[in-house]
């Protein structure tokens, strides 16, 4: 009697997160599937769409990496965001022990204003950081985004970092300033070694957030030499009306699911980011 | 000479005096307890002493120099932190080191070897290979005051190093810890809440309370001759019982009460007619809650009795009891500070 | 007394001193990040709003005062206001669809079962993949001609056939379609969205206290009882906030809708920060690029406000 309802339980359990990782995941599917189809299996609509019809081939990726500037992007997006990541260490990790320990309870309020400067969405800003940039004599070329992009990532890295350094007891950088430290070295010996883990996490969004972002890298490059990956593979892989599928899913897939990796691993450091101030503990 | 003189001390935050004009001169080599509730001062006294909290107002010399102004790091202390403070990235060693390596001017073979010698005194050498969260409280303890040690300080602070431990462990904790305090001569400050620690450590007790000191003197003195009603309270549990009479308190300690057929009768002895609200076993001894009659007002009074006593005691009889004249001690009323003995 | 003089000058001189000092290294340590968040943040929004109540375009940039004419004529416009109500409309549907799978989805990953690893990396990819590749997915997904869905639904005799019951035609033409192409862009929305929104929640759940639950079980309430009564309203602060940043996301993406249909067909699914786009950048009205821009940002800081008010209220429990 027990039985049979705990396994029909069961299934529907299972059933329901079948259908939420299907939903999830189908676009992924179809772009790894489609990538590897030949033109003649992919373009007849008879054709059952699932399986290989034909056998697979390779020659698109063969296009995508060298007939097109797929490299050029992910170069171009490689680089912005390794100098992103700097600037955004650079400036993000003084801030949050600043923040966290240093300008004591006016610290708070100021943790809070820069959270919600990450609450700012580009497509407020993009016009006028648009003319800043012509201004800048930056326009078209890839150093605007090296530039605009840490007010996004700034406030957040900031945030995350100051929730990982409130972590760390007060007293170990106490205890260092009465061996022989300055407040200045004892958080260079002794907090910066104990929150490494935080500051991998923040290079991790750093640098994902700069392949994410859309709007300003449309707004601000145009010439295809200096466009990333986010705006180059849905704008360039496209010549005039004809879309090189295969290309486009294989551009799309091989950054998304490494990207998507990466991501899934911090994901509960990003979470508590988000969160924080909203759970206790 | 003194070691450490503190003038006028004091620390506000915002409104909140935690420190308040408080005066201290420390001899060399002495083991000086600051006793006290918790928000009392005693951690922020500490914390101004190492210099981690700047003083409002007042001076602190250390071996003749004045170092309000100064970093911890310029002056000749060292701490040990309730928490005990160990850097967890790093092993037992490297923990002992860093104050060493913090001085710059310590050659490798120099810090090895004074490494060696702290952990063969505190008898650690073998964890030094270990990370801090491999060791158990008492070797944390251990290695903190190592780490503490090897920078060999002037002055030693202990900031309640034992209230990490386990109950039993505390007991040779405290032993071990007032040895090896003689044993090196360092002048140490020991901040704690707990009185046994300050009356079995201490060489003398500071007792404060709100900010400010309410007396100085050796545990007899602070204990036997309590200088206000704060500190005849606060010391002994349970502390000492007050009377009201007229103008004035009279207080006497709940081990001197007792009842009048087992009391000493070469003493010259007051009596009173105690009512026993309430008799409470605790193993080795008993306490007798009840009402002084004919005090004006109807405080509780507590008697400490051994459990082996033959007297049967029952709750809703009254009983006398007695307390040697000598034992009585009379506090002002108003101010609650000491004062001559008045005619009861 | 010398000595005193020169070892308390040793260290109040200079750097050593300077290093010490919370006071100084306190603002000094904030200062970048305050700089670069006013110049680029702060100014701009300034720039922005300024830009709104002038004539100002690419080619002649100087700034005359038009009060709030630029918002009175781009409100004549019908491309401005189907903008409006589409962001509106697809922020508001999906938000209300996000909401309630996330909690279906936020209940199932906070037990435990077999190849729950798995299933969080699927369902966390759509959040983690660059939004403007994911559309790239979805956007040959929903293909005119090949979309496997057609295909499917060809497979079941449910299209393409005399009397099916999808029609007759051998495709549904998702984005040619304006109610297919609107209802498309809240799917991707919410598929976006969910996984942040589940995992915050989720959050919320796992922070409830055992004892709570445990006290629950013991009281006799079943699984629903406990759901609507004890766990719902305790992650109804956090729900607050996974509801905001998905709101914040959703309002501010320009990606979706530029990938997928670029505002068509025609005009009927664009949204304010295309129409932004497509003024600001690609015409150069920077004055009524500004205005649609900043059209919606009263509404959204007040609703920003609320919940953070929210939030912060009911979190002292």
């Amino acid at each position: 009697m027990k039985t049979p309802t705990r396994w029909i339980k069961r299934a529907l359990f299972y059933g329901v997160v079948a259908v939420f990782c299907f939903f999830s995941a189908s676009p992924f599917m179809w772009m790894i599937i489609t990538m590897f189809k030949q033109d003649k299996d992919l373009y007849r609509s008879a054709n059952n769409p699932f399986i290989f019809n034909l056998p697979p081939t390779l020659s698109h990726l063969d296009l995508l990496f060298n007939n097109t500037n797929f490299l050029v992007f992910m170069r171009n997006s490689v680089f912005i965001g390794v100098l992103v990541v700097i600037i955004t260490l650079v400036i993000s990790i003084p801030a949050a022990y600043s923040l966290a320990r240093l300008v004591g309870r006016w610290g708070e309020r100021a943790g809070i204003g820069i959270f919600l400067v990450y609450l700012v969405p580009p497509t407020l800003l993009f016009i006028p950081l648009s003319r800043v940039v012509v201004s800048l004599g930056l326009h078209n070329s890839l150093w605007s985004l090296i530039l605009v992009y840490p007010t996004i990532t700034i406030p957040f890295s900031t945030w995350l970092l100051m929730g990982f350094f409130k972590s760390i007891p007060k007293d170990l950088e106490e205890a260092a300033r009465v061996d022989g430290y300055s407040r200045l070295t004892s958080f260079i010996k002794v907090i910066m070694p104990l929150s490494m883990s935080g500051v991998v996490a923040v290079i991790a969004f750093t640098f994902t957030l700069t392949l994410h972002e859309f709007v300003y890298a449309l707004a601000f490059v145009t010439s295809s030499a200096q466009r990333t990956i986010s705006v180059g593979v849905p704008t360039e892989l496209v010549r005039g009306d004809v879309f090189y599928w295969q290309s486009l899913m294989a551009a799309a897939a091989i950054v998304a699911i490494p990207v998507g990796l990466v991501y899934n691993i911090f994901l509960d450091r990003l979470v508590a980011g988000f969160t924080m101030g909203a759970v206790k503990g | 000479m003194a070691v450490i003189e503190i003038k006028n001390l004091s620390k506000h935050f915002d409104k909140v005096k935690a420190v308040n004009g408080v005066d201290l001169a420390i001899p060399e080599g002495e083991l000086l307890v600051i006793l006290g509730p918790s928000g009392c001062g005693k951690t922020t006294l500490m914390r101004m002493i190492a210099g981690l909290e700047k003083p409002t107002s007042g001076v602190i010399s250390i071996g003749g120099l004045d170092v309000t102004e100064l970093p911890p790091r310029a002056r000749p202390i060292a701490m040990v932190f309730q928490s005990y403070a160990l850097y967890p990235h790093m092993t037992v060693f490297n923990n002992i080191a860093f104050p060493l390596k913090a001085h710059g001017k310590f050659s490798k073979t120099d810090i090895k070897e004074k490494v060696k010698w702290a952990a063969s005194i505190l008898d650690i050498e073998k964890l030094l290979e270990r990370k801090p969260r491999q060791l158990s409280g008492g070797e944390r303890q251990r290695v903190a005051l190592g780490r503490a040690l090897v920078k060999e300080p002037k002055v030693l602070l202990l900031d309640e190093p034992l209230s990490n431990l386990d109950a039993k462990l505390r007991a040779s904790a405290r032993d071990s810890l007032q040895r090896f305090q003689r044993r090196l001569g360092i002048t140490t400050i020991f901040v704690t809440h707990d009185q046994i620690e300050a009356l079995g450590m201490g060489d003398r007790i500071v007792v404060m309370s709100q900010g400010k000191v309410m007396q100085v003197g050796t545990p007899q003195d602070v204990y036997h001759n309590s200088a206000n009603t704060f500190v005849a309270s606060f010391l002994g549990s349970p502390g000492m019982n007050f009377i009201q009479r007229d103008n004035y308190l009279f207080g006497f300690r709940p081990e001197q009460f007792v009842p009048q057929e087992i009391a000493d009768r070469k003493d010259d002895l007051q009596l009173f007619s105690f009512a026993v609200t309430r008799v409470e076993y605790l193993g080795a001894e008993q306490q007798i809650y009840g009402v002084v009659e004919g005090s004006s007002d109807e405080k509780k009074v507590i008697a400490s009795l051994s459990s082996e006593t033959n007297v049967r005691l029952e709750t809703g009889k009254t009983y006398t009891f007695a307390v040697p004249q000598q034992q009585l001690r009379f506090f002002d009323h108003e101010t609650g500070l000491r004062i001559e003995p008045q005619p009861l | 007394m010398d000595e005193t003089v020169t070892a308390k000058k040793k260290w109040t001189d200079g750097f050593r001193f300077w290093s010490d000092r919370e006071d100084l290294l306190g603002p000094l340590f904030l200062f970048p990040a305050v700089v670069y968040i006013v110049a680029l943040v702060g100014i701009p929004f300034i720039i922005a709003m300024a830009y709104s109540v002038t004539d100002v375009t690419a080619g002649n940039t100087s700034l005359d005062f038009v009060g709030l004419q630029n918002f009175q004529a781009i409100l004549k416009t019908d491309q401005f206001t189907q903008s409006l109500r589409n962001t509106i409309m697809f922020t508001v549907v999906s938000q209300i669809i996000i909401l309630v799978l996330a909690n279906i989805l936020a209940l199932i990953l906070s037990t435990d079962f077999r190849g729950k690893w798995f299933a969080r990396f699927l369902i966390m990819l759509p959040w983690a993949t660059p939004i403007a590749l994911g559309t790239i997915g979805w956007l040959w997904l929903l293909d005119s001609k090949f979309s496997p869905i057609d295909w499917v639904l060809r497979y079941l005799h449910l299209l393409g056939e005399p009397a099916a019951l999808l029609g007759s035609g051998k495709n549904l033409y998702y984005l040619g379609r304006l109610e297919l192409a609107k209802a498309s862009i809240i799917v991707i929305y919410v598929w976006r969205m969910l996984p942040l929104s589940a995992v915050i929640l989720m959050a919320g759940l796992t922070s409830i206290p055992q004892d709570l639950l445990d006290q629950a079980d013991v009281d006799g309430a079943g699984f629903w009882r406990t759901l609507f009564q004890i766990k719902l309203p305790l992650i109804l602060p956090i729900m607050s906030i996974a509801l905001l940043f998905s709101l914040i996301f959703t309002v501010g993406d320009m990606a979706v809708v530029y990938v997928l249909t670029r505002g068509g067909p025609v005009y009927y699914t664009q949204i304010l920060p295309t129409w932004a786009y497509l003024k600001g950048i690609e015409s150069g009205a920077l004055a009524e690029g500004s205005a649609t821009a900043l059209f919606l940002f009263p509404v959204l800081l007040a609703v920003a406000i609320m919940v953070l008010r929210f939030s912060r209220r009911t979190e002292v429990t």
